[in-house]
C-alpha cells in the first residue's frame, strides 16, 4: 500500500472525493481569476482615462470592471459553500466506512483507552481530514491554474515578463511547498498523536475520576495533562515556526514577484498601445500570486492531515478481521452446536484453549463451570463467533459459526457477555437492540422474567439507563442485560456470568425463570460456581484448556434433553 | 450554553509577561499591516513615476526594504502569538482539570472541552485576536490618508466601512450561539461514537452493526449540518464584506477614472486611491475569514467562563468546602465509630429517595454487612462514607463528629475500599495495586497481591506484576480485575473499610481464600460490607438491610 501520502490514499479508498476537489478548485480559480481581471481592468481604466481623457471609450472597460467584481464575489461564496457541503458528505462517508471496517474485527482491547483511541480516530482524525480536501488538495490546483491564467494575461502584455513570472513563481511555490511540508511532517505527526492521546486518556481518566478522587489520586488527571502538554510543546513550537516561515515566504513571494516584474516592464518610454496595460503588470502579479497563501498554509496542514489519515488507516489495518469461510444459510432452526478441536491463544500468548470435540445437542441446557481466568469468557466469544479460534472451529450443525449467513445471524444467537454494554438511551431502546420489531407487551414479558417488573412499573420503559447503564444499580443493570438477551428469542443463548451482582436467592430465581422460558432451546451457561447446575442437562468443567464432564453429572451426559416440551 | 454575556474576556488572568507578549504580538501584527498600506501607496507612486518616465530604482529599493520589514514584523507577531497561545492553553487546561475534579465530572463532553475545545484557543489567540485588532486600527488610518488625497473616495469608504463593522458585530452574536451549539454537538458525537464502539460486540451478536453505522452516519451528518450553520453565517458575512469591498473598489475605479478624464484629479493620487481602496477592506476581510475560528474559541471561553463562575461559587459557598476544618488532620490510633444519624438520601442522578430519616451505627472495629435486593441504595450508602455523596438531610458522623466538618481529602485517606465495578487504569498490574498507596514498597505491593490472589494468575504472565493491563497478552478476566482491586484495597492501611460486593466474579475456591485473608485484614478496622454472597457476608458481625427507606437489622 502506498503510505507516502496517507491522506490521498484514504480519500482514494473511500472514493468520490475527486469531483468535490475539482469543483471547489474550479470555483476557487474563477474567484482568483476574476480578482486578477478586476485589478487589471481597474488599472487599465485609470491609465486609459489619463491618456485618452474621454469617457466614451471607457464604458466597455467599466462594464468589465463591474462584471469581474460580481463574478468574484459570487464564485467565492459558491465555492466555499459547496466545498464545505461536499466535504461534510465525504467525512460522514469516511466515518461510516471506518466504523464498518471495525464491525467484523476481533473484539477490541479491554482497556478504556483503546476504545478512546478508536473514538479519537473516528471523530477527530476524520474531522481533520476536512483540511485535506479544503486546505491541502484544493489550493494546489487553484494555485496551478491561477498562476497559469496570470501568466497568459501577462504574456499578452509582455511575453518575457510572463516567462519570468511563471519561472520565479513556480520555483518559489514548488520549493517552499515541499520544504515546508517536509519541515512540518514530523511535528505534525507528533502533534496529531499527542492530541489523540490526550482525548483518549482524558476520556479514560474522567471515566474513573470518581474512584480516583476517593483514593485521593485526582492529581492523576492533572499529571496526565501536564505530561501531554510537555510532549506536545516541541511539536507545536516547530509547527508555529513553520507557519511563521510560510507566512514570511508568502509576503516576500507576492511582493517580490510584483517588484521583479515592475523592474522588468517599467522601462519608459512606453508606446501608447502598451502603456495602458503595462502599469497593470505588477498589480496583476500581486493578484495572481494571491493563491500562494492558502497553498503554503496547506503545506503545513498536510502534515496533520497525513498523520490523521495514517491513524485511521492504521486502525482499519490493525482491526482487519481474519479471513472467514464463505457465508452459508442455515438448514434447520434446531441446530446442534459442535466444538470441533477448538484451540485458542492470544497473539504470542500461552494456549488458553485446546479442546478435542464436544457436541451440544439441540434443546440442552449446558452449564460450563470454570474458575475465573481460565478462558471462560474467551470460550463464550468463540461460541458466538466474535473471535476466531487459532485452530479448529465452532460449528452450528455443519457450518462454521463465523460463516453463518448474515440473514440468519441475528435470529440465531443471543448472549449476555461478561463485559456487556448498555447503550446510553432508554430501557426500551436497549431492549429493542435485540429485536427491533418487538412490541411493548413482548418487552414487558421478558422484563418480568428478568425480575425487573417493579422497576419498570415504577419508572416505565422510557427510563434512561445512563452511559453503559450507570444510572442503574449493579443488579438492575444485570437484569436488563438478561431481559435484552431474551427479547431476541434466539434458538441459542449464551450467558456469561449472567447472575453476577445478584444475591444467591435472587440469582437462582432469575436464572430459574430464564431457563424455564428457554425450554426446548439451547442455552449455554458459563459460570464460575456450581450454583445453577441443578437445572442443567449437562455440566462441563473447563480445566487446563479442555472441557471435561463434571463428575457429579457424568451419568446424565447422554441422557438427552430432559426439558424438551 | 446558558451563559451568554457579551464578549467574553479571557477566562485566564494571564501573567504580566504573557500579557506583555500578547500586546507586542498584536502591535507587530498591526505594524505589519500598516507597512502593507504604506507599501501599496509607494507602489502606486512608483507606477505613476514610471508612467511619467522617471527612474524608479530608488522606489523599488524602498519597496524591497518595506517587504523585508513587513515579513519581519509578521514573523515576530506570529512567533510571539504562538508562545502566548501555548501558555494560555497550558494554563487553561490545568485550571479546567481542577474544575473537573471539583465537579467530579465524568462526562465525555468535558473530554472534548479539555482536548479540541482548548486546542481551538490556538486559532483564537494566533489568528482571530490579531485580525480583530488590525481591523480596528488599520481601516481608520487608510481613511485618513484618503481624506488627504481624495475626499470623494474617502466618502465611499466611510459609507461602507462602519456598516460592515456593525454587520460583523451583529452576526457575531448569532455565530457564537451556533459555535457553542457546535462544540456541544461535537461532545455528543464523541459520546455516541464511544457508546457505539463499546457496544460493538452487542451489535454484532444481535446483527445490528448496520444500525450502529447508520446512527453514526446520521449523527455525523447532523454535526456537519450544525457546522454548516456556523459556516454559512461566516460565509454570508464574508460574502457581504467581499461584495462591499469589490463594489467599492469598482466604484472608486470608475469614479476616479471619470474624474481623471475630467481633469479633476492627478494621475499619481488617482493610482494611490485606486490601490489603497482594497487595503481598506483587507483587514475586514481577514477578520471575516477568521471569524469562524474566533467564534469556536469564544464558545470554548464561554464554556470555561461558566465553570469559572462555579469555581468562585465553590470558594464562597460555605456548604461546599469544609465549613470549619476543625479537625485538620484526624489521625486515628484506633478505628473510629461511624454513624448515619437520621439521614435522608436521594439517589444521585435520578433523585429517587433511598433512605428516609433513618439511623445506623457502626461501632469502632465492627464489620456490618449491608444486604438486600438491587436498587435499594446499598452502593449509595458506600458513597456517603467516601464523602462522594451527601445526605439530603441528617449527618454522617465519625467518632461523633460530622463528616462535613472534616476535610474530605484528608478523611478519604483514612478509608480503603473496593467499589462495585472497580476501575483499572492504564499501567502495569503493580501500578494499579499501588494506586491506593503511591509510596508503598515493592514488598508491600507483592504482599497485597498475594493476599488477594493476584499472584496466582500474575505468575503465569511473562512480566508478572509488571505486565501492562489491557494489552493483548494480558487480557484480564472479570475475576482477575476484581482481585487487583482487592489487593489495591488491602495495600492501604486505613482504619475504615468499605467493601461493595468485593467477591464479585470470583470462583468459590478463590473467594474462600480471599475472604479468609480479608478477615485478617479487617481485624481492628471499622467496616461497611455490602454483600450478596454468603461467604463474604460471613465476615460481618451484624447484618442490616434497608426496608421502606429504613435500616433494619436482619440478624447476626
Amino acid at each position: 500500500m502506498n503510505r507516502a501520502r496517507p491522506a490521498a490514499e484514504l480519500s482514494r479508498r473511500i472514493g468520490g472525493t475527486r469531483r468535490w476537489i475539482l469543483l471547489s478548485a474550479l470555483l476557487g480559480t474563477v474567484t482568483v481569476g476574476s480578482g486578477i481581471a478586476l485589478v487589471a481592468m481597474s488599472t487599465h481604466l485609470v491609465t486609459m482615462s489619463e491618456i485618452y481623457g474621454t469617457a466614451a471609450t471607457l464604458s466597455l472597460v467599466i462594464l468589465a470592471v463591474r462584471a469581474s467584481a460580481v463574478t468574484r464575489v459570487v464564485a467565492r461564496y459558491v465555492d466555499r459553500y459547496l466545498g464545505h457541503l461536499g466535504t461534510f458528505r465525504v467525512l460522514t462517508r469516511l466515518r461510516v466506512w471506518t466504523y464498518s471496517s471495525l464491525v467484523d474485527a476481533e473484539p477490541l482491547g479491554d482497556a478504556d483507552h483503546r476504545r478512546g483511541d478508536v473514538v479519537a480516530a473516528l471523530v477527530d482524525d476524520v474531522e481533520t481530514m476536512q483540511d485535506h480536501l479544503l486546505r491541502v488538495a484544493v489550493p494546489v490546483v487553484v494555485t496551478a491554474l491561477t498562476s497559469l491564467i496570470g501568466a497568459v494575461v501577462i504574456a499578452l502584455i509582455d511575453p518575457a515578463a510572463s516567462l519570468v513570472f511563471l519561472g520565479v513563481f513556480t520555483v518559489v511555490a514548488v520549493v517552499s511547498w515541499s520544504t515546508l511540508r517536509r519541515a512540518a511532517a514530523t511535528a505534525g505527526r507528533a502533534m496529531t498523536a499527542v492530541r489523540a492521546e490526550r482525548l483518549a486518556r482524558s476520556t479514560e481518566e474522567l471515566a474513573v475520576l470518581d474512584e480516583m478522587i476517593a483514593w485521593g489520586r485526582a492529581d492523576r488527571l492533572t499529571a496526565v495533562l501536564s505530561e501531554l502538554d510537555d510532549r506536545e510543546r516541541p511539536a507545536t513550537r516547530r509547527l508555529a515556526a513553520v507557519r511563521a516561515r510560510a507566512d514570511a515566504v508568502v509576503t516576500l513571494t507576492t511582493g517580490g514577484t510584483a517588484l521583479v516584474l515592475a523592474a522588468m516592464v517599467l522601462r519608459p518610454p512606453f508606446t501608447v498601445d502598451v502603456a495602458t496595460w503595462v502599469l497593470a503588470v505588477p498589480v496583476l502579479a500581486l493578484a495572481a500570486t494571491e493563491a500562494i497563501g492558502p497553498l503554503l498554509a496547506g503545506a503545513e496542514r498536510s502534515a496533520s492531515t497525513d498523520a490523521a489519515a495514517g491513524r485511521v488507516l492504521d486502525l482499519v489495518e490493525r482491526h482487519r478481521p481474519p479471513p472467514r469461510p464463505p457465508s452459508r444459510p442455515l438448514a434447520t432452526r434446531s441446530p446442534r452446536l459442535v466444538l470441533d478441536h477448538v484451540s485458542f491463544a492470544f497473539d504470542g500468548g500461552p494456549i488458553i484453549l485446546e479442546h478435542d470435540t464436544t457436541v451440544v445437542e439441540w434443546g440442552h441446557t449446558v452449564v460450563v463451570v470454570a474458575p475465573s481466568g481460565t478462558g471462560k469468557s474467551t470460550l463464550g466469544e468463540l461460541l458466538l463467533g466474535l473471535r476466531s479460534p487459532t485452530g479448529g472451529a465452532v460449528r452450528i450443525d455443519d457450518i462454521d459459526v463465523r460463516a453463518i449467513d448474515h440473514e440468519d445471524r441475528p435470529t440465531l444467537m443471543a448472549a449476555v457477555l461478561q463485559d456487556d454494554h448498555l447503550f446510553d438511551t432508554t430501557l426500551r431502546d436497549n431492549l429493542l437492540v435485540a429485536d427491533a420489531d418487538a412490541d411493548d407487551e413482548c418487552l414487558r414479558r421478558f422484563v418480568t422474567v428478568a425480575g425487573l417488573d417493579a422497576l419498570v412499573d415504577e419508572r416505565s420503559l422510557d427510563l434512561p439507563v445512563g452511559p453503559d447503564g450507570a444510572s442503574l444499580s449493579g443488579g438492575e443493570r444485570q437484569r436488563v442485560l438478561l431481559a435484552r438477551a431474551m427479547v431476541a428469542d434466539a434458538p441459542i443463548l449464551v450467558l456469561d456470568e449472567a447472575g453476577e451482582h445478584l444475591d444467591p436467592e435472587r440469582r437462582r430465581q432469575v436464572l430459574d425463570a430464564v431457563l424455564d422460558s428457554r425450554r426446548g432451546r439451547t442455552t449455554i451457561v458459563l459460570a464460575h460456581d456450581t450454583s445453577v447446575i441443578a437445572r442443567a442437562d449437562r455440566v462441563l468443567e473447563l480445566r487446563d484448556g479442555r472441557l471435561h464432564e463434571h463428575p457429579r453429572h457424568e451419568h446424565r451426559a447422554d441422557a438427552g434433553p430432559t426439558t424438551q416440551s | 450554553m446558558t451563559n451568554r454575556r457579551a464578549p467574553v474576556a479571557p477566562v485566564t488572568p494571564v501573567d504580566p509577561v504573557t500579557a506583555g507578549r500578547e500586546q507586542l504580538a498584536l502591535a507587530a501584527a498591526v505594524g505589519a499591516q500598516l507597512v502593507a498600506v504604506a507599501w501599496t501607496a509607494v507602489l502606486a507612486l512608483t507606477l505613476s513615476r514610471a508612467f511619467d518616465g522617471r527612474s524608479i530604482t530608488v522606489p523599488l529599493a524602498l519597496l524591497a526594504l518595506g517587504l523585508a520589514l513587513r515579513a519581519g514584523l509578521r514573523t515576530i507577531s506570529n512567533q510571539l502569538a504562538a508562545s502566548v497561545s501555548e501558555t494560555v492553553r497550558r494554563r487553561t487546561r490545568a485550571e479546567l482539570a481542577d474544575d473537573l475534579v471539583r465537579e467530579r465530572s465524568s462526562s465525555g463532553a468535558d473530554a472534548t472541552l479539555l482536548g479540541p475545545g482548548i486546542d481551538a484557543l490556538d486559532d483564537h489567540v494566533c489568528r482571530y485576536r490579531p485580525a480583530r485588532v488590525t481591523a480596528m486600527v488599520v481601516p481608520p488610518v487608510v481613511v485618513v490618508v484618503m481624506a488627504v488625497l481624495d475626499p470623494i473616495s474617502m466618502a465611499i469608504l466611510l459609507f461602507t466601512g462602519p456598516m460592515l463593522i456593525a454587520l460583523l458585530a451583529l452576526v457575531g452574536a448569532r455565530t457564537r450561539v451556533l459555535a457553542e451549539r457546535r462544540l456541544h454537538e461535537l461532545g455528543r458525537l464523541r459520546h455516541l461514537h464511544f457508546d457505539m464502539v463499546s457496544g460493538l460486540p452487542v451489535l454484532r451478536i444481535f446483527g445490528r452493526a448496520g444500525d450502529g453505522a447508520a446512527r453514526l452516519g446520521e449523527a455525523s451528518e447532523r454535526f456537519g449540518r450544525t457546522t454548516m450553520d456556523v459556516l454559512r453565517t461566516a460565509f454570508q458575512t464574508s460574502l457581504v464584506i467581499e461584495w462591499a469591498a469589490t463594489a467599492a473598489t469598482a466604484l472608486v475605479a470608475v469614479q476616479v477614472g471619470l474624474r481623471l478624464t475630467a481633469g479633476h484629479l492627478g494621475f499619481g493620487a488617482a493610482l494611490v486611491v485606486l490601490l489603497l481602496t482594497p487595503e481598506f477592506f483587507v483587514p475586514l476581510r481577514n477578520l471575516a475569514a477568521e471569524y469562524h475560528a474566533g467564534q469556536t474559541g469564544e464558545a470554548t471561553l464561554t464554556a470555561l467562563a461558566a465553570r469559572a463562575a462555579g469555581r468562585t461559587e465553590a470558594l464562597t459557598a460555605p456548604d461546599r468546602s469544609p465549613a470549619s476544618p476543625t479537625s485538620s488532620a484526624p489521625e486515628w490510633s484506633s478505628p473510629p465509630s461511624l454513624s448515619f444519624d437520621a439521614v435522608t438520601v436521594d439517589a444521585p442522578g435520578s433523585g429517587r429517595r433511598l433512605l428516609t430519616d433513618t439511623t445506623l451505627r457502626l461501632h469502632a472495629g465492627e464489620t456490618i454487612g449491608l444486604i438486600g435486593p438491587s436498587g435499594i441504595g446499598k452502593s449509595t450508602v458506600a458513597r456517603l462514607v467516601l464523602a462522594l455523596h451527601r445526605p439530603t438531610a441528617g449527618t454522617v458522623r465519625i467518632d461523633g463528629e460530622p463528616l462535613d466538618a472534616l476535610d474530605p481529602e484528608q478523611w478519604r485517606r483514612s478509608v480503603t475500599f473496593v467499589t462495585q465495578r472497580p476501575c483499572l487504569v492504564s499501567g502495569t498490574i503493580a501500578d494499579n495495586i499501588a494506586l491506593s498507596a503511591p509510596t508503598a514498597t515493592r514488598a508491600e505491593i507483592e504482599h497485597a497481591a498475594r493476599c488477594a490472589g493476584v499472584d496466582e494468575f500474575a505468575a503465569a504472565l511473562p512480566l508478572g506484576l509488571d505486565t501492562a493491563v489491557g494489552e493483548r497478552g494480558a487480557r484480564l478476566s472479570g475475576g482477575q480485575r476484581q482481585r487487583i482491586a482487592i489487593a489495591r484495597a488491602m495495600l492501604r492501611n486505613a482504619p475504615v473499610v468499605v467493601l461493595d460486593e468485593f467477591t464479585a466474579h470470583l470462583d468459590p475456591d478463590t473467594e474462600a481464600t480471599v475472604v479468609a485473608q480479608m478477615a485478617t485484614f479487617l481485624a481492628g478496622r471499622t467496616t461497611l460490607l455490602i454483600a450478596h454472597r454468603p461467604a463474604s457476608a460471613s465476615l460481618a458481625t451484624r447484618l442490616v438491610t434497608v426496608d421502606d427507606g429504613r435500616f433494619i437489622e436482619v440478624g447476626p
